[in-house]
């Protein structure tokens, strides 16, 4: 079924003792300000790994193979962009049309989600998403970045070095607490240009969106790697628009703010709540998701109904 | 003259430079007409670059938005202590396998971003052509669009406030409160005293027909005053500060 309306929203990723999202010298990234944020590509990868779990084809996302190199031997390597292709959709050589490309494309949830480039055997496709998720910002005051010694369980190899006798160290760089917010949109009218141009494509689907809106609300928590096993979902908010409305929200967390009451964590949502007011006749319902463990709202005027995040 | 007044800013924004490819991507500091257009463009819905044979035409001689938009007349002015912005270049990993043809497939990526930029923007109808101009002072003045405008990059959403039709007039003073095209001697600037600044950037001004190379010129944002020989032309003052448009 087509999905047609826009939606727009909030996603609280809360880290506790973890580092969501780390710039290359290991720490969190910041601005010059020393605002800790994360980028979209973070909150997105546990929800490309979710759906991939379940079976979904994801095509832009690391799989490896195992090839035969004359000097190295057998070693396994990443696919590149044409074998992740050929592997999830068949064959793919100069003479296919874009029209079969395009439709396979789209045939990838992460690619209905987020959109995609692709440059590829005379191919120049871009799409740009119908899901957009900006950078999320640390929204908690009181974040400390800890740095922890960690001994690896093997000797340094270097014969001149000083340790050579015994085993190297090394460091762990996490986040006490912090909680990012993201605001993102969903503007099913990025498609409409591909409609009729990709095989069996009919636009931005609400299959596709209930599994983003499935992903959105529990992806962080269920990925646990080393550095995200302390990150989970806090709070997911959806604002669905009505049919026909075109209103542009910009940045909604910027109405918001996080702080601790007692030992819970408290989203005030009452400024953005103020925003929305002015905005009702364009809104068709709100829906929050929240876990009622740890998660407080304030959530001032907003109308909303009030589900668990689980 | 009638012209339409907003503010424009964002968290971040990055309006990357064509002229290096390599290892970093750097931004102009300035939001600079192109973008602006094409910014615009996607307020209106209409299509920006793209592949025009997949959608069954011939390559157009410039991308819809700029086709409509370029006869628009715009004025700018950074709202930041002397018209610079804190930038800092950011890092992340595409890890896909896709990105880079080197061992291993990892594409390292380091952009820089402006950080919290702010714009007034001004806009001149001149030769635009009345019903899209009444479509985008509508859209805007009612924070309407159809595609979602952003700031150099898809994950940096444009906010636009402040909306307003203000009224300006014709003025020929020594002293340009917004960024203008300036060819010149710059040592032809004087004034300013003490807090004399200069800011100079070399950024796009329009396309090339055909090719969408860019078009370059130089912006300079300056509080010393400009000598009466060499003051560009399209100036307009709103009673209290003076703004040049291009």
């Amino acid at each position: 079924m087509q999905k047609t309306n826009r939606v727009y929203g909030i996603l609280a990723v809360g880290a506790y003792m973890a580092n969501f999202n780390a710039d290359l010298s290991g720490y969190p990234k910041t601005t010059t300000d020393s605002h800790i944020f994360g980028s979209d590509k973070a909150l997105k990868y546990p929800m490309k790994r979710m759906w991939l779990m379940q079976g979904d084809p994801i095509l832009y996302i690391k799989s490896m193979q195992s090839m035969k190199n004359k000097e190295e031997g057998e070693k396994i390597q990443p696919r590149d962009l044409n074998e992740r292709y050929t592997e999830l959709f068949g064959n793919l050589d100069e003479k296919t049309s874009s029209k079969e490309v395009l439709g396979k494309l789209f045939s990838a949830i992460d690619v209905m989600n987020f959109g995609a480039t692709f440059a590829e055997k005379k191919q120049n496709i871009s799409i740009t998403g119908a899901v957009q998720i900006n950078q999320g910002r640390n929204l908690f005051e009181d974040t400390h970045v800890l740095t922890q010694e960690i001994l690896s369980p093997f000797r340094n190899s270097n014969e001149k070095s000083e340790g050579k006798l015994a085993s190297t160290m090394g460091t762990k760089i996490v986040t006490d607490e912090a909680h990012y917010v993201y605001s993102f949109s969903v503007n099913p009218a990025n498609y409409n240009d591909f409609i009729g141009l990709a095989d069996g494509f009919e636009g931005y689907t609400v299959e596709a969106y209930e599994k983003f809106k499935w992903a959105a609300r529990v992806a962080t928590t269920a990925f646990n790697t080393n550095s995200k096993s302390g990150c989970e979902n806090e709070l997911a908010l959806f604002i669905e628009m009505k049919e026909d409305s075109q209103l542009y929200l910009a940045n909604l967390d910027r109405y918001v703010t996080v702080r601790k009451k007692e030992d819970r964590i408290l989203f005030d949502l009452s400024k953005l709540a103020n925003f929305l007011a002015p905005r009702q006749e364009e809104i068709q319902f709100v829906e929050l998701y929240c876990n009622p463990v740890t998660v407080d709202v304030e959530y001032g005027s907003l109308n909303c109904s009030v589900y668990s995040i689980y | 003259m009638k012209s339409l007044r907003f503010t424009l800013s964002g968290s971040a924004a990055c309006f990357r430079q064509p002229d290096v490819n390599t290892l970093v991507y750097f931004t102009y500091n300035n939001i600079h007409k192109v973008a602006l257009l094409g910014l615009l463009g996607a307020v209106l819905g209409l299509s920006g670059y793209r592949n025009a044979k997949l959608h069954g035409q011939e390559d157009p001689i410039f991308p819809e938005f700029y086709e409509v938009l370029s006869s628009l007349q715009i004025s700018v002015v950074p709202n930041t202590k002397n018209g610079y912005f804190t930038k800092k270049i950011q890092y992340f990993n595409n890890s896909v396998g896709y990105a880079s043809r080197e061992k291993g497939g990892n594409l390292q990526v380091r952009e820089q971003w402006l950080e919290n930029p702010s714009w007034t923007i001004f806009l001149k109808q001149n030769n635009l052509d009345d019903i899209v101009w009444d479509k985008l002072c509508s859209s805007l003045l009612e924070g309407r669009c159809v595609y979602l405008p952003y700031l150099g990059r898809n994950d940096f959403p444009a906010q636009i406030e402040d909306m307003h039709m203000v009224e300006l007039f014709p003025s020929r003073q020594s002293r340009i409160d917004s960024l203008f095209l300036y060819d010149g001697d710059l040592n032809a600037l004087g004034g300013g005293g003490p807090a004399q600044y200069l800011f100079v950037e070399t950024a796009p001004t329009g396309l090339v027909p055909k090719y969408n190379f860019y078009e370059f010129g130089r912006y300079i944002f300056t509080n010393c005053t400009v000598p009466e020989a060499v003051l560009p032309p399209l100036l307009y003052a709103d009673g209290e500060l003076q703004y040049c448009f291009y």
